[in-house]
């Protein structure tokens, strides 16, 4: 027991060039509860995956009361009494809740048997002390996200943890739950535990934490007092639009004509709800006709696929010639929206139009074959077939048009995989298999197959993940190329920078609804970061 | 188009074979009171005379075949189990298919049989495609299971209604002479399908790599995901490359009854399915290493046999050895791992 000192942690992940953490330095003081709030990937997780075991630092040392502690794995932690639950839990799926709470740490009989009842016992009382309600003796594999929670945290505090990690704990508890939360944080605090939240909700940090750190670009900004606080202030020091987006950017959108007939959008200054927005958007007589047309698409997650945030009727348009971003935070529905529109996925309700005609339900062959291009978020589970040859991966699309009588025309294939090669300056042999290859080339196959056919509209999925300063430009070049030549791009991305960098207009949405449209160059990354964080819908 | 696959795999193999024969010497010792006669005549296997060379290379033909068929499921991402019933329906349908023509002339006969065998394998084994297609039936478990079924209806049908009472052996009527396939190397069994199994080596690599069917068959089991992705008609490669998996099983069947037992006989074709699988998986599922990997295996197999005959070999270790193999070639061990990466 006693302070945890986190000093100079720094990691970097070479997979994709990442600095997670950047020497940072933190103080846990003993009993408090502390939050840690940042955008995605501004290494909070990474730091707590560092205090809890799972990943080890390049550099840096975790101290307790001044004393270096050893902590090379999840185990050794616990060792130390330090545990976490995470956002998504790994059970043994065929085992019961009981028998997952208790895994690792067994009582056992003098013979040897597992001592069910003394666990039961044992169990049963911290339930009854944090009100945490379960049944133990269902199998874990019918549990939802929010019960796997409850087994994490229940089988933390079995195994005599004092210090908690919890990741995301508003998952944990259904929306009208949180009052339980709340309760069940300070039951814990009570009990002189020592907690620590991991959270891009601002409401959650100030509301139950003593103290927040907030965490940018892989650095702790600050660390303060929840006293000192408001919403508005820490929304600010989470994107930190104390720093202007960079100025290479202002130029390259100084050089791009925007294109000229696009529909009017809110103000920057009112963010509009999901209906009014609609009002404003929808096309007088003196616009072309939209390219993608989204009518109060709704998804209600089914049983199979709960982990999916549900949508309420969004709406938006996007044009010819114009690069749309839609925007948010992860689990605010950016995920469902790409299933559905790129057909993976059957909305609930509402409507997906393209060029006028529906296109929900339709067969992914048949949007293929109407121009939409995609490039999913899931690059190399999706987009990708690793343990194929790069020349494979580039025909994808494009492999009818070299068959003659059912045979594959090989000298046509060399063709067109080494111009492919040629025009997007991928270093690799089409013969190489894909996995072989750099994250930055990898990336480079999927997009030149997804554009060179000339898309009508591209669905982009966070177009810069895992690229370098170099390829980031590269995409955001491609982007700018495709709508100068008239064709849409729909970029769906939760890295605002992003967002700002290639988009005419943003839909930014908030627990999926589209909490407002705005005009890239009539707003600032602050506003922005505040409709991502649902503040006005608080205010 | 391309394969991918680096030239580790041939010295993977060659490993692996050089370990089972070393695991074989370390502990023949033990197992035999002649331990030199034993490897010798295990060694020597098909190298005896002609007559056993012919047989060898027989074997070898059937099961390029039946590994061709694995080799084609696996490609297309699934489990065909029921080789061991598409095999014997396949020569049970040759039989009967032969047995009821008997005027036809010779080649259009043998034509005719090689489909019927084929379309009766892929019918069998194309149900347990639509199966999965339709309502998501494990097609491991409803491919081996029909497959059992079947093997002992056609059991009762050789035995019972089907049998030459004029035979001694529990045995169908042959098929005339003029359907059977030519002798390469009498009096060894030794005939054309070694030939045709080449050529469908050949057909099958090129249907894999250079079509565009073979593309999608691929590309849907390398990953469903991506494939459907791109828009492939992944729902129909739950049926095809079970049918063609079964088909060839099929073919297999019908050319060991054109060229080597000329009628169907009780458990005749029995391993034939199963060794697929090993086959398949000795060849890491590519058409073009299929050759060298049936070969390694009816060595194993032959050599086996043969020291049981000359030898106190025991049946037993003749399995262990051939399990020997398969555990290694098909265990992806780290240190070629390591290798593969390096690109070496």
């Amino acid at each position: 027991m006693g302070n945890i000192d986190l000093v100079d942690i720094t990691k970097y992940f070479p997979e994709n060039g990442v600095i997670a953490n950047s020497t940072v330095n933190l103080r846990i003081e003993e009993g408090e509860i502390h939050a840690i709030v940042g955008e995605n990937g501004s290494g909070k997780s990474t730091l707590m995956h560092i205090l809890s075991g799972l990943i080890r630092p390049d550099k840096g040392s975790i101290r307790m009361n001044g004393k270096a502690l050893r902590i090379n794995s999840p185990h050794e932690a616990l060792e130390q009494g330090i545990g976490m639950v995470h956002q998504h839990v790994q059970l043994v799926r065929e085992f019961t809740v009981l028998e997952n709470i208790i895994l690792g740490r067994e009582p056992r009989t003098w013979w040897g048997r597992i001592d069910s009842p003394q666990a039961r016992s044992r169990i049963q009382a911290l339930i009854q002390e944090y009100n945490l309600q379960i049944d133990l003796d269902r199998p874990a594999y019918e549990l939802s996200t929010e019960g796997e929670q409850k087994i994490a945290l229940l089988a933390l505090l079995y195994a005599g943890v004092n210090y908690i990690i919890l990741d995301e704990p508003t998952t944990l508890f259904e929306e009208d739950e949180t009052d339980l939360l709340h309760r069940v944080l300070e039951k814990l605090r009570s009990h002189n535990y020592t907690l620590i939240l991991i959270t891009h909700k601002l409401r959650e940090a100030l509301h139950y934490a003593d103290r927040v750190s907030v965490m940018r670009g892989g650095r702790r900004i600050t660390t303060l007092s929840t006293q000192e606080l408001s919403q508005g202030e820490l929304s600010n020091l989470m994107v930190g639009s104390d720093s202007i987006p960079g100025q290479s950017l202002k130029l390259q959108k100084a050089q791009r004509t925007p294109p000229k007939n696009l529909p009017p959008t809110a103000p920057p200054t009112a963010p509009q709800t999901a209906t009014s927005t609609t009002a404003h958007t929808t096309p007088g007589h003196v616009n072309p006709s939209p390219i993608l047309q989204l009518q109060d698409l709704t998804y209600r997650p089914g049983a199979d696929n709960a982990a999916l945030p549900a949508l309420h009727k969004v709406n938006f348009e996007v044009h010819p010639g114009e690069a749309l971003a839609v925007t948010g935070i992860r689990e605010n529905g950016l995920e469902t929206l790409e299933q559905l529109l790129s057909g993976f996925l059957l909305p609930s309700s509402g409507g997906i139009l393209y060029k006028e005609a529906s296109i929900a339900g339709l067969p992914i062959r048949e949007l293929r074959s109407r121009h939409i291009a995609y490039i999913p978020t899931e690059r190399l589970l999706r987009g990708a077939s690793l343990d194929s040859s790069v020349a494979e991966n580039m025909i994808l699309l494009n492999y009818r048009d070299f068959h003659g009588w059912g045979r594959l025309k090989k000298e046509e294939i060399e063709h067109f995989t080494g111009n492919l090669k040629q025009l997007f300056n991928i270093k690799a042999s089409p013969k190489d298999r894909l996995s072989g290859l750099s994250g930055g080339n990898i990336q480079r196959v999927i997009i030149s197959r997804e554009i060179i056919n000339s898309p009508e509209l591209l669905i982009f999925s966070e177009p810069s993940w895992g690229l370098d300063i170099a390829g980031r430009e590269f995409v955001f070049d491609k982007i700018a190329e495709l709508t100068s030549r008239g064709s849409a791009v729909l970029i769906i991305t939760s890295d605002i920078e992003e967002a700002l960098e290639c988009a005419d207009r943003i839909v930014v949405m908030y627990r999926g609804s589209v909490n407002g449209i705005v005009q890239t160059d009539q707003v600032d990354k602050a506003e922005i970061g505040r409709l991502m964080l649902g503040v006005n819908s608080y205010a | 188009m391309h394969d991918t696959r680096p030239a580790s795999t041939f010295l993977s193999i060659g490993v692996a074979i050089a370990a089972a024969i070393l695991a074989m010497i370390v502990a023949l010792p033990l197992l035999s009171n002649s331990p030199v006669q034993t490897l010798y005549s295990f060694l020597m296997g098909p190298f005896r005379n002609w007559f056993y060379m012919g047989n060898f290379l027989n074997r070898v033909g059937l099961y390029i075949i039946a590994g061709l068929a694995m080799i084609i499921a696996f490609q297309g991402g699934m489990f065909n189990l029921g080789g061991e019933g598409q095999v014997y329906a396949g020569a049970l349908s040759t039989t009967m298919f032969l047995l009821s023509v008997p005027k036809l002339i010779g080649p259009v006969g043998v034509i005719g049989a090689v489909c019927v065998a084929a379309g009766t394998g892929a019918l069998i084994a194309g149900l347990s495609g639509l199966l999965k297609m339709k309502w998501n039936t494990d097609e491991l478990i409803s491919s081996f299971l029909l497959s059992s079924s079947l093997v002992y209806t056609i059991d009762y049908l050789v035995s019972g209604p089907l049998r030459n009472s004029e035979s001694f052996l529990l045995s169908s009527s042959e098929i005339a002479s003029k359907f059977r396939l030519p002798q390469l190397l009498p009096p060894s069994h030794l005939n054309l399908s070694l030939l045709a199994a080449l050529l469908l080596i050949g057909l099958g690599y090129k249907y894999l790599f250079h079509t565009s069917s073979g593309y999608e068959l691929r590309m849907t089991g390398l990953n469903r995901e991506f494939a459907r992705y791109g828009g492939i008609p992944i729902q129909r490669y739950y049926f095809i490359p079970m049918a063609l998996s079964g088909g060839l099983y099929g073919i297999a069947g019908c050319l060991y009854v054109l060229g080597t037992s000329f009628a169907t006989m009780q458990g005749s074709t029995s391993g034939m399915g199963w060794n697929g699988i090993a086959i398949a998986l000795i060849a890491r599922i590519h058409p073009l290493l299929l050759l060298p990997a049936a070969i390694i295996f009816t060595y194993l197999e032959f050599g086996a046999e043969n020291a049981m005959i000359y030898a106190d070999f025991s049946f037993e270790f003749g399995a262990v050895l051939q399990a020997i193999v398969l555990f290694l070639v098909t265990a992806r061990f780290s240190g070629f791992r390591v290798l593969r990466k390096k690109g070496i």
